[in-house]
């Protein structure tokens, strides 16, 4: 079964066949076999990939997107067609909050010329003043939060056009 | 003799001093706010109130509310902690006025030191080296240009009664001064209450080094030796050792009589540190005095055998000190590692969040000072600082691979860490040899993750829905209102 992916927004292609006990997989032309334990350490799983060892935890967070945990990297999957152009689109024109906070400041307002690292907004969390920054050249298209409120991690502040 | 201390603080620190007391068989009361009900400092003191909503302001700053906890619970003393009103003098006063006895400095010497422009003057005036930079308070934009001035860029804008970078800001040139002060003062002003800010001349490529001293209310004072905090970003240190790769026998004692000095010159009581800029000549500069438990004692603890916490508690009692210099030596060598709720790919934006999953290291040489536990929400109104890993073993060279060890056991699920950043500190060359400056992380290079194991990640991300599917079971709805922690927990209780 052919797969695609996008970890951490980059496309990967492979193929997956369930045996009756192991998973073999393709990459790169080269086949793995892959075994599962059965019972979670901690919500560990071991894996085997040609008997390497590996420890796993797997979160998924909807349909078709999962965070992995390896050793001390967290990788972000989706699959699936929807999910793969969705999360192409929103990339460049939506800011999220990349962490829940206070909007403690607003330094732009709808119809701002932006340029790539200027100041719009501060987030207060964790006793610190966070700027966030616009990510490209643009124009403030929506600011979709006021200052002072509450926002949780990946809402949406600010459409750029 | 106390028989009960009140801890005016949360976390991993309160739970520290927490330890000692139980150790010294006197009863801890805690405080907690609105979303610290279920922290680990609340379950773990003998008695817990609660004190007022989530924001610091409202809560573990509310000095009237600590007072009135104290003296309803018959408690004979306070500790701060650190952060918070650990430095405060107002609430030393406070506590002193209500017959309340404060663990930390006499309110007069705190008031000193804890004013980092007059602690710069009284150490002037002994003859010790100061950096250039400003000795008077203002907040006139004139005043500023005048110092820089005579300075020059780049400086460091500072809060003069802050403390552990918060405030703190190196400024390069004009265009950023304005905006440094700005953020400085509301950061100061949320951490502290003041929103003094200062500058001074930026060294270039110092070491930071700083002398753990005691001094009783008798007029002893000794120093328990240096702490090498020169691994630090956003001017918050993030690895600490004991010794310094970069002191020898003479220069420790240099810096360690001279630590002595200006604690005397300040009548400082209790414990403290002395902290100094070490430039390439080995000339050292005072920095400032921090009047409080530091986060980083615990590798003093470790290379001493001293217990911090308890001598304070001792010479808040009023007892003389247990030690003399001469009976003090360091032992082998400690390096701590402070676990921060920050994301290291994304500019160490803070990362709040509920802990899903949590496999803490053990072993030869290990200490876990922790303010989480599996299925705990880290709170988004208080410091990222989730725990601190330190190790202990003979030698430098030992503590750093013990330390890598122990670092790669420690699996923190749910939010980001930057455990993976210390990791590779740990494997640095220029780390293992010593060769370290404040700036080392500036020009520090993450090593890619995804390009190195990418065949492995991408193996173990194709088969995603099987291992969500063993975790979860089959049937188990996707896009689920309840938390995952829930079902996981409701699982568990089913085997």
């Amino acid at each position: 079964m052919k797969k695609k992916l996008l970890i951490d927004n980059k496309l990967y292609e492979l193929e997956v066949n369930y045996g009756k006990k192991d998973i073999e997989v393709t990459f790169n032309n080269k086949t793995h076999n892959i075994n599962i334990s059965d019972t979670t350490f901690n919500g560990f799983h071991s894996i085997l990939i040609d008997n390497k060892t590996i420890e796993v935890f797997c979160q998924q967070k909807g349909e078709d997107h999962f965070v992995l945990w390896i050793g001390q990297n967290t990788y972000e999957v989706k699959s699936g067609e929807a999910l793969l152009t969705e999360s192409q689109e929103e990339e460049s024109s939506v800011i999220h909050a990349p962490m829940p906070g206070l909007i403690a400041k607003l330094e732009v307002k709808e119809g701002d010329e932006v340029s790539k690292g200027t100041p719009i907004l501060i987030l207060e969390a964790m006793k610190m003043q966070n700027e966030i920054k616009s990510p490209r050249d643009g124009v403030v298209k929506e600011i979709l939060v006021k200052e002072g409120a509450k926002v949780a991690s990946e809402d949406k502040l600010v459409v750029l056009e | 003799m106390f028989k009960k201390i009140l801890i005016a603080n949360r976390g991993e620190i309160a739970l520290r001093i927490i330890r000692t007391c139980r150790e010294m068989q006197i009863k801890s009361v805690a405080v907690y706010s609105d979303v610290d009900r279920d922290a680990l400092h609340t379950r773990s003191a003998d008695e817990a109130y609660h004190i007022g909503k989530s924001n610091p302001q409202e809560s573990y700053l509310n000095m009237d509310k600590l007072i009135a906890i104290a003296k309803n619970t018959d408690c004979q003393a306070v500790h701060p902690g650190y952060g918070f009103l650990a430095e405060n003098v107002k609430f030393a006063r406070i506590c002193r006025d209500e017959g309340l006895i404060f663990i930390g400095p006499n309110p007069d010497a705190l008031e000193l030191v804890g004013d980092k422009i007059a602690a710069r003057n009284t150490v002037k005036d002994i003859g010790a080296l100061i950096i250039p930079g400003m000795l008077g308070k203002t907040s006139n934009p004139s005043d500023f240009d005048k110092v820089i001035k005579d300075i020059g860029f780049p400086v460091i804008a500072k809060a003069s009664m802050g403390g552990g970078g918060k405030g703190m800001r190196i400024v390069k040139n004009k265009g950023e001064l304005a905006s440094a002060i700005e953020l400085g003062r509301r950061e100061a002003l949320s951490a502290f209450g003041d929103d003094t800010i200062y500058i001074e001349k930026y060294i270039e490529e110092p070491r930071h080094v700083e002398m753990q001293v005691l001094a009783d209310n008798f007029g002893n004072a000794v120093h328990l030796f240096e702490r090498e905090c020169s691994i630090q970003r956003r001017y918050q240190k993030i690895i600490e050792e004991s010794p310094s790769p970069a002191l020898d026998d003479d220069l420790r004692k240099k810096m360690g009589d001279e630590a002595i000095k200006i604690v005397n010159a300040c009548n400082y009581t209790n414990a403290g540190t002395v902290e100094f800029l070490l430039d390439k000549n080995k000339n050292f500069y005072f920095l400032e005095v921090n009047a409080r438990i530091q986060v980083e004692h615990p590798v003093t603890e470790l290379v001493t055998g001293v217990d911090i916490v308890r001598e304070q508690i001792k010479i808040a009692e009023g007892n003389k000190l247990s030690y003399r210099q001469e009976n003090l030596q360091q032992r082998g060598h400690a390096i701590e590692a402070r676990i921060y709720a920050e994301d290291p790919d994304n500019n160490f934006v803070p990362s709040p969040g509920k802990i899903l999953h949590l496999v803490e290291p053990s072993g030869p040489g290990i200490r876990l000072d922790s303010g989480i536990y599996e299925g705990f929400e880290i709170p988004v109104f208080y410091d990222p600082l989730i725990s601190k890993l330190v190790v202990w073993a003979e030698n430098r060279n030992t503590a750093i691979s013990r330390m890598e060890r122990a670092l790669s056991e420690y699996k923190i699920v749910g939010v980001k860490t930057i455990i993976k950043l210390l990791s590779a500190i740990m494997k640095d060359d220029r780390f293992v040899k010593g060769n370290i400056n404040t700036h080392f992380l500036e020009n520090f290079v993450m090593p890619e993750d995804l390009a190195a194991n990418e065949e492995q990640v991408a193996i173990i991300a194709s088969i995603c829905e099987k291992l969500a599917k063993k975790t979860y079971g089959k049937n188990t709805a996707i896009n689920r209102k309840e938390s995952l922690w829930k079902i996981v927990g409701r699982q568990r209780s089913l085997q």
